[in-house]
């Protein structure tokens, strides 16, 4: 019934535009003109990562453990058709992405453009509607996520303002398939996205400096029936899952002049997973974002409340596998090393969360600013768990099946419990002279350890003072110096962290770097890392040395995902 | 066997085609006031143009395009160059991006790739991937990563390329 309706307003919608654009001047249509057909272009990259690790045998003797990963990618495309294929090569992954082993052609697919109005792709492929919230699928190799669809996608531009997206599908889960097959047991699903805007369709608006669009979508998933028993005094019965779970989601943005505001709430209906107790409570997501900025100063103000929406292709499924949407935290992303340490995770089960960005560029030629100016940023965000998050706690610790088939537990829409983390922080960049710049950064972190990493090593928050001080010197045009020295204060975990790197550029594609990250704390460990990296045109190798424990580095020029690991690194990335 | 067999497919296809690819990939991308800007509306009318994929929390990509921020407006006297800075920034911290853009005091161009469709299109890896394309279009230059001095060599190409029209 419901499809029916759906694809029946679908066709009411492309008859409409079918009937507007019958109405319109050549002029108009001349954006139906068929173009020429030009000569296609192929292009191809290898790109791959490999570790040789140290490890000592029972013998006493010390051999070198091989780990790869390698990605080869071609595309042959031209303005109307576009192929392309993608074999890995994941036999032997690094250490802790053991999950993804296997080898094969997981991407292949065949899209059919006609200009920007239409386009279908049959085989493998991504998308997102909106924020991502309801559906995204997307890979992000540095963490092993490819949640890629097989199947098919039309995206249509029937008439200037309006898009509509429609795919159909299964989700990827690393090799559990072969080439052109799907798996039996996992879940389909079916997305239908629909987005107006202002600029094709109300162009007095635009001219006014507005600008404002409207979507919404609808995503559902089939996934057949599985046995999930449940003892309920002394009788064993077994839950009724839903085989079909559909969620819907609308979205709407308005911007003038320096303002933006953005909206978006998503509904799903009952989905019992694993990671919510198999409870049948709806799920919902509403998130709010609010800017006001001119040149040189900006305001950022957002927030987000998400429950239960998490939203999987299986039932079971763990880790960052077949998501169908992605929530990422809603906290400001790290990259100095000390400050990425004890990084956020979106918990699935709901949450509350704020936060706001203030950037201010002091003009050149005043007091503050010097003769170069200054960049100023003060940034905050917190997050917290619903309210009833410690009653869930409570039932789920004394018996994990008690939620089973029950409505779960309800918490109030405003209503916030436990902090899950929060941070503040400040940052000033300026250029002190020609041949000097310096980043200073201060940032104050609470970290609940114990409700996001699931154990607390000392005491169930961190609370951490990060102090970074990063100073570029140029030598000549050819040469310069980047040093970077970070302090991280705390009493709790593992204590207090050093971090200092030199990297050191020699124009036009050399860079040789030195890092150690020290526990003064407690471990009292050195995590070094020496490396050298080349880059010429599109190409990039790195070569490096050293012992690194997880999260994301930013040197070497690049930013890259760094699992725990020790050894030879080998990283490159080639374009042709 | 199968695989062998794509391989020697890629390598045909190879052989067939033009080895280089050089032009912009379809995708749709939006612009800083929610507008939806189509991948083949990028370019200078005639004049050369620079893309530069960033994101709000890539250091060397913040760099690079602090340290372009600076000569910018002598380049576009020198040359009528124009640089598009696309971000890949996702979800919420797509918000994010106008905000720093403005408080920076940028002058670019500035495009959201917020599924990174075209970051992926294009076969780059890591954010700060920079391409420099002719008048026509086509790319004549691209380099990844940054390095200070890194946009002096651009500078270089970018006049090389003008000196050849």
């Amino acid at each position: 019934m419901k499809r029916c309706f759906l694809i029946g307003s679908l066709c009411a919608v492309l008859m409409g535009s079918f009937s507007y654009l019958w109405g319109q001047d050549s002029l108009s249509l001349s954006r139906w003109a068929p173009e020429k057909w030009q000569k296609p272009d192929f292009s191809c990259s290898l790109q791959g990562d490999a570790l040789l690790s140290p490890s000592v045998s029972e013998e006493g003797k010390t051999h070198l453990t091989p780990y790869a990963h390698t990605y080869l990618t071609a595309r042959l495309r031209n303005n109307y058709l576009e192929m392309g294929v993608r074999l890995e090569e994941l036999s032997r992954p690094l250490p802790g992405r053991e999950e993804e082993k296997g080898w094969g052609i997981p991407m292949l697919y065949l899209t059919a453009r006609y200009k920007n109005l239409a386009e279908l792709t049959l085989g493998d492929f991504y998308e997102q509607f909106g924020s991502g919230a309801i559906l995204r699928s997307y890979e992000d190799r540095a963490l092993g996520i490819d949640n890629s669809v097989r199947g098919a996608k039309l995206v249509t531009a029937p008439i200037p303002g309006l898009r509509l997206k429609t795919l159909y599908g299964q989700q990827r889960n690393y090799f559990d398939r072969g080439l052109f097959s799907y798996h039996a047991e996992r879940g389909t699903l079916f997305g239908q996205d629909v987005e107006l805007s202002s600029d094709g369709l109300l162009p007095a608006m635009e001219s006014e400096g507005w600008n404002a669009s409207l979507g919404a979508s609808w995503v559902t998933k089939w996934e057949a029936q599985e046995p999930v028993m449940l003892t309920r005094e002394g009788d064993s019965y077994q839950l009724r899952l839903p085989q079909r779970v559909s969620a819907m989601g609308l979205r709407s943005s308005l911007s003038k002049g320096g303002f933006r505001g953005y909206a978006e709430y998503v509904y799903k209906i009952n989905d019992p997973i694993f990671a919510n107790h198999y409870s049948y409570a709806p799920g919902q997501m509403l998130m709010l974002s609010s800017s006001y900025s001119q040149k040189g100063l900006s305001i950022l103000l957002q927030c987000k409340r998400s429950e239960n929406f998490h939203f999987l292709s299986a039932r079971n499924a763990t880790g960052t596998q077949l998501r169908i949407n992605h929530l990422p935290p809603f906290t400001e992303t790290q990259t100095y090393a000390l400050a990425a340490m004890y990084p956020y995770a979106t918990q699935p089960l709901g949450e509350w969360a704020y936060q706001g960005e203030v950037r201010y560029t002091v003009p050149k030629k005043t007091w503050l600013g010097g003769k170069r100016g200054m960049n100023l940023k003060l940034a905050y965000s917190s997050v917290r768990a619903l309210d009833s998050q410690p009653q869930l706690d409570k039932i789920v610790a004394q018996d994990p099946t008690a939620l089973y088939g029950t409505e779960g537990v309800t918490s109030s829409f405003l209503g916030q419990g436990d902090l899950y983390y929060s941070d503040l922080h400040f940052e000033m960049a300026k250029k002190i002279s020609k041949e000097i710049n310096m980043v200073l950064s201060y940032m104050y972190q609470i970290y609940n350890q114990e409700a996001i990493e699931g154990h607390a090593i000392r005491g169930k928050y961190v609370h951490s003072h990060i102090f970074v001080a990063d100073a570029q010197y140029r030598f000549s045009s050819k040469m310069s110096l980047r040093s970077e020295c970070q302090y991280l204060h705390t009493r709790e975990a593992e204590g207090d962290w050093l971090y200092a790197m030199a990297e050191c550029s020699m124009a036009p594609g050399w860079m040789i770097s030195l890092s150690d990250q020290y526990n003064v704390g407690t471990t009292k460990k050195h995590y070094y890392m020496f490396s050298g990296a080349y880059s010429y045109e599109g190409h990039r190798v790195m070569l490096g040395v050293g012992k690194t424990r997880a999260g994301i580095n930013c040197s070497g020029g690049v930013c890259r995902f760094m699992p725990a690991t020790q050894g030879f690194y080998l990283s490159y990335s080639l374009q042709f | 066997m199968n695989i062998r067999k794509w391989l020697i497919a890629c390598v045909v296809m190879t052989a067939w085609v033009v080895a280089s690819w050089a032009q912009m990939p379809a995708v749709e991308l939006k612009d800083l006031s929610g507008k939806t800007v189509h991948s083949s509306e990028i370019g200078n009318d005639g004049e050369p143009y620079i893309v530069t994929f960033f994101a709000t929390w890539c250091k060397p990509c913040l760099r690079e395009l602090k340290a372009i921020h600076e000569v910018y407006e002598d380049w576009q006297e020198e040359t009528g160059v124009k640089l598009y800075a696309i971000s890949i920034d996702e979800a919420q911290n797509a918000h994010r991006v106008k905000p720093l853009v403005d408080g920076m005091g940028w002058e670019y161009e500035v495009l959201l790739d917020t599924n990174s469709e075209l970051k992926r299109a294009m076969n780059i890896d890591n954010p700060p991937m920079l391409f420099l394309f002719d008048a026509e279009g086509k790319i004549v230059y691209s380099h990844s990563g940054y390095t200070q001095g890194s946009e002096d060599e651009l500078y270089k190409e970018l006049l090389k390329l003008k000196s050849a029209e």
